[in-house]
């Protein structure tokens, strides 16, 4: 079972990577509205259940990945 | 194989040739890969063994010269500096943030392999004219790189040198340099010992990364840059703990020998180590820890895969250096053993990928020699115009590329860990104590590439010259060298050329100033469709002070001190900032008297040592009144100067780049008792001026205050990085 | 004074700070991020600088995760004087110790400069030896000190007096010009509430020693040790 958490800063944050991005793209000609940039992490695990994975990755967000205070958080199962 | 796939390796037909008849067979893939690593210019030095042998490597100090990781000389107190400087000059071309980092992880790797704690890390990088569309991109990129990987490592970027001419804009250079401290029974080399030690891998898994790497670095550029898969990746969290893992280690006399796997990876470190030895290694692949399933041999035999290195343990050790390595979190894995064969056997799959000579892969069959044509006769002389208004030359220069302050540059390195950096960057030198003493080493990144490629001899002899003041500058009796030689394609009669008269100077410079060479590095083919980079001998010089409380000022601190100059002024501009703010083409480098070098060098070390001199700073690019300027800077005060009367027109005594000259300051009373023991020490000197005014003011000619010289010389890299 | 001072995986100051304790008259015990237990005769923790982890996923965060840091949490919450450096103060948030966080840098580069700092609040043991309001020059070296937190616990924070150290100019004067990071409200350093857990972005270890030119951090490591 695959699993895939997108984290980004959270929308009140200031994130001044996503800034410089959007300046550097913006000198290149392009237009953006908005941009905000974070990470994505894949994790493979031995399981079969989606629910139980989901539980799993679900922990693993709030015991390590994922830090609430300025970050949030989806998380994708692939069968 | 057919001579082809050996031309696409790299190799020469001939040298194809060469291995046939000499294997009486023909070499298999694997082995033609091998092949073409080890006889590649980066690490066979095909090109330049025969000149680099003219280096004199021997000094009171040096305990190993050239031909092992790093160079070591004593410091005293069976302590010992380590040190090298090595260039990642086309890697960090094509990705300079990944190129960069990994230079400065390899530099630090030849060190600590060595049983030295890096204790301070230093680079020369020239970059193309700051108008070219990549300048910014590839400066950002190489600035983070670099100070990423030693920040988190946690050694001090104490300093370096940065440049910035059209000539190097699809050639950068990124030569970096580390300094490492250790104790001098306890250094550690790349040796086999006795066949049946067993030969341990250490450190990151394998992957494909670099492959083919050192290939790479010996070949001109055909402007193409979509070469990516070659590109390592560096990961300084596993340097840091593979440096604390190794150093631990090394309190156990637990190793036989060690080599860092750096270009051309496990087939270099195996072969220098065995080959060495005089005896054969034999490794078997399936034991490699591997990041990427199924790698062939060819490409487990040469990824460029960072932060690794083969460990050669006594019988009965390998326990103890898995512990500590599981400890740190790293592999440790028995890969081989050595053997009596003097041949490197290669298992795969229970299968044989390669049985080579070692004395054959050690020694490439040696191009015949390529004609040079000397090229040491200088560039005549252009004629400069004297009337330019001092003052607006002045300011222009420090706001420019060529003397702009390079804050921006260092900010982003740490300078402070490690507690002993005791001058960091935007001075002379750096100064770092030795740590636990009341002793520091001074060093100091140079190379004018202008009076180099002006006359290859001259600007050779001025590397050497300039790096040794420096030092002197900084209260050190300097020691010894590193070099990093940066040349074009040297299959050009022009290169070679230029490559011979820059080692005869540097040669001469050496031997004059008694500062040997006892490590370095060559890049040639710095060459893009054709266009090669100035010939660019960055000399890194280390010395040694004896005592920290003893280490002169930089600028004009203290209200009243005598400004004194030291050195016979001449005027020269033709090679000149001055000339080139002024439009005027680079003409002859000034002429470097060696003798008054030494000379002027050991009085004013001998003035430091009793307290006479207060600050120091010596003179090199924009001449007199640059160092003025730099001085006001670093003590945060002006001074009133008096221009010596002289035939020589103004701006000849302001901006000319006379060598083997100083400014000193000392107390008021004092002065006259300097001046005679200049007179007495036949050490051309005289009074200039006096310190501490809110005005830098050369009477006759210009006064600025202090202000507009800081606005000037701190703004152009800010404003040049923030513009579009 | 026995001052124990962790070593996770690529903290880069725990020697510094080793040698700045023991210069001062202090005993600096050396503890390996993998042990689970402190010596039971212990004056205070450093937890220092460097870039534990590589910096990767977030700085501090798996540092903050490592077995020896339910007993620094234990020995904190009973009380022990605990001094989070750099490194150390990331991993002080990401452990909950303290609140907020740090984020990367305003400018997004690595910044290593001499910053002017107010004392804002003489706390023991920390900056009792310093005078209230004074102005003093340490060095930072980072990339992540941006402090931020939420509105609300910022207003706590300035309520109960645990904003620390702010960054400032040679006046004193707390301002835009005078933040080298972005971090709000110019916070380099703050405590938590009992006062006895300091997280901070300057390096006081590196300016206790007059060789280097700067020692207005050893009155700091005085404090804590003399405390």
């Amino acid at each position: 079972m695959q699993a895939t958490i997108a984290i980004m800063p959270k929308a009140e944050i200031l994130d001044p990577q996503s800034r410089a991005t959007t300046d550097t793209l913006e000198r290149l000609g392009f237009r953006v509205a908005n941009l905000r940039q974070g990470k994505r992490i894949t994790i493979t695990l031995d399981e079969t259940d989606p629910e139980q994975a989901r539980d799993t990755i679900e922990k693993m967000c709030k015991t390590l990945l994922v830090n609430e205070l300025i970050e949030e958080y989806q998380i994708e199962i692939h069968g | 194989m057919s001579e082809k796939i050996a031309l696409e390796l790299g190799l020469e037909a001939e040298e194809y040739q060469h291995i046939k008849e000499k294997l009486r067979r023909e070499p298999n893939f694997t082995e033609l890969g091998i092949f073409s690593a080890m006889w590649s210019e980066h690490c066979s030095y095909k090109s330049s063994r025969a000149f680099l042998s003219r280096l004199p490597t021997e000094g009171d100090c040096v305990i190993c010269g050239p031909g092992e990781n790093a160079g070591v000389v004593d410091i005293g107190d069976n302590k010992a500096a380590v040190f090298k400087m090595e260039s990642h000059n086309h890697p960090s071309y094509i990705e300079p943030y990944h190129g960069a980092a990994t230079g400065v992880g390899g530099v630090m790797r030849d060190i600590f392999t060595m049983g030295a704690r890096p204790v301070a890390n230093f680079n020369a990088l020239r970059f193309g004219a700051p108008e070219h569309p990549k300048t910014k991109h590839l400066l950002s990129g190489v600035i983070s790189g670099l100070a990423d990987y030693g920040n988190c490592i946690g050694v001090p970027m104490l300093g370096g040198a940065t440049g910035f001419d059209t000539q190097y804009d699809d050639n950068i250079l990124v030569n970096a340099m580390c300094v490492g401290i250790a104790q001098q029974d306890a250094i550690f080399y790349a040796r086999a010992g006795k066949p049946g030690n067993q030969v341990f891998y250490v450190g990151s898994k394998t992957g494909r990364d670099g492959i083919h790497g050192a290939t790479m670095a010996s070949a001109s550029f055909e402007g193409d840059t979509d070469n990516r898969p070659t590109v390592q990746v560096g990961d300084p969290f596993a340097e840091k703990l593979l440096l604390e893992a190794c150093l631990e280690l090394m309190q156990t006399n637990a190793i036989v020998g060690i080599q860092d796997m750096g270009a051309a990876g496990l087939t270099s470190s195996a072969v220098e180590i065995a080959a060495k030895g005089g005896v054969g290694i034999q490794l078997n692949l399936d034991n490699v820890p591997l990041r990427e399933p199924e790698m062939s041999a060819y490409e487990i035999m040469l990824s460029e895969s960072q932060e690794r290195m083969l460990v050669i343990l006594k019988p009965g050790k390998e326990k103890l250096a898995m512990q500590i390595f599981e400890k740190w979190q790293l592999d440790c894995i028995n890969i081989g053993e050595i053997t009596d064969t003097k041949h490197l056997e290669v298992l795969q799959h229970d299968e044989q990928q390669a049985y080579l000579p070692l004395d054959m892969l050690a020694q490439p069959p040696l191009a015949a020699p390529t004609q040079t044509t000397t090229s040491s006769t200088p560039k005549a002389t252009a004629s400069v115009p004297m009337q330019a208004d001092a003052r607006e030359c002045l300011l222009k220069l420090l706001n420019s590329p060529e003397l702009g302050s390079r804050r921006w540059i260092y900010e982003q390195y740490d300078q402070t860990v490690m507690g002993d950096s005791i001058r960091t960057p935007g001075a002379d030198a750096a100064i770092v104590r030795i740590h636990g003493s009341t002793r520091a080493l001074a060093v100091s990144v140079d190379v004018t590439p202008r009076y180099v490629h002006a006359d290859p001899l001259e600007g050779g002899r001025q590397a050497v010259a300039e790096s040794f003041r420096n030092l002197v500058a900084s209260g050190a009796k300097p020691l010894a060298i590193t070099n990093c030689l940066n040349f074009g394609n040297p299959k050009k009669p022009e290169t070679t050329g230029q490559f011979a008269s820059a080692i005869e100077g540097m040669r001469e410079a050496c031997i004059a100033l008694d500062f040997p060479v006892v490590s370095g590095n060559v890049s040639f083919y710095n060459e893009t469709r054709g266009h090669g980079i100035p010939p660019t001998p960055s000399i890194g010089g280390v010395g040694l002070i004896d005592d920290i409380t003893r280490i002169p000022g930089t600028g004009f601190n203290e209200a009243g001190d005598a400004i004194l100059l030291l050195g016979e002024t001449h005027g020269h501009l033709e090679c000149s900032l001055y000339a080139r703010v002024n439009g005027v083409p680079d003409g002859a480098p000034p002429p470097i008297d060696l003798g008054a070098e030494k000379h002027n060098g050991a009085f004013v070390l001998e003035h430091i040592r009793n307290g006479g001199i207060r600050a120091v700073h010596d003179i090199s690019a924009g001449g007199l009144i640059a160092a003025l300027a730099q001085m006001s800077l670093l003590g945060g005060r002006g001074a009133v100067i008096t221009p010596p009367a002289s035939h020589i027109h103004p701006n000849g005594i302001l901006f000319g780049e006379d060598q083997a000259r100083y400014i000193v300051t000392c107390s008021p009373e004092d002065t006259d008792k300097l001046l005679e023991a200049a007179k007495a020490g036949n050490v051309p000197a005289i009074w200039i001026g006096t310190a501490g005014d809110a005005n830098l003011t050369i009477e006759g000619v210009t006064s600025i205050a202090l202000k507009d010289l800081r606005e000037a010389f701190e703004s152009w890299m800010p404003n040049y990085m923030r513009s579009n | 004074m026995s001052i124990a001072v962790i070593t996770f995986p690529a903290s880069n100051c725990d020697r510094d700070a080793a040698v700045a304790v023991e210069a001062l008259g202090g005993r600096a015990i050396r503890i390996h991020h993998s042990e689970t237990s402190l010596p039971d005769k212990l004056d205070a923790v450093i937890l220092p600088g460097g870039f534990s982890y590589g910096d990767y996923l977030r700085p501090g965060c798996m540092a903050a995760r490592s077995p020896i840091m339910r007993e620094i949490k234990d020995k904190a919450e009973a009380g022990t004087p605990t001094l989070g450096i750099c490194n150390g103060f990331q991993l002080l948030t990401e452990a909950g110790l303290l609140p907020g966080a740090l984020l990367r840098n305003r400018d997004l580069l690595f910044i290593c400069r001499e910053v002017h700092l107010l004392i804002e609040r003489n706390i023991s043991p920390f900056t009792r030896l310093y005078r209230k309001g004074a102005v003093v020059t340490m060095p930072i070296a980072h990339k992540d000190g941006n402090y931020y937190a939420d509105a609300e616990t910022l207003k706590r924070l300035e309520g109960e007096g645990r904003i620390v150290l702010r960054y400032c100019n040679t006046e004193g004067d707390v301002n835009r010009d005078a933040n080298p990071n972005g971090s709000l409200d110019n916070i380099a350093a703050l405590c938590n509430d009992a006062g006895n857990v300091l997280g901070m972005m300057p390096h006081p270890e590196r300016c206790a020693d007059a060789v280097l030119g700067n020692t207005d951090g050893e009155a700091l490591l005085r404090g804590l040790l003399e405390a």
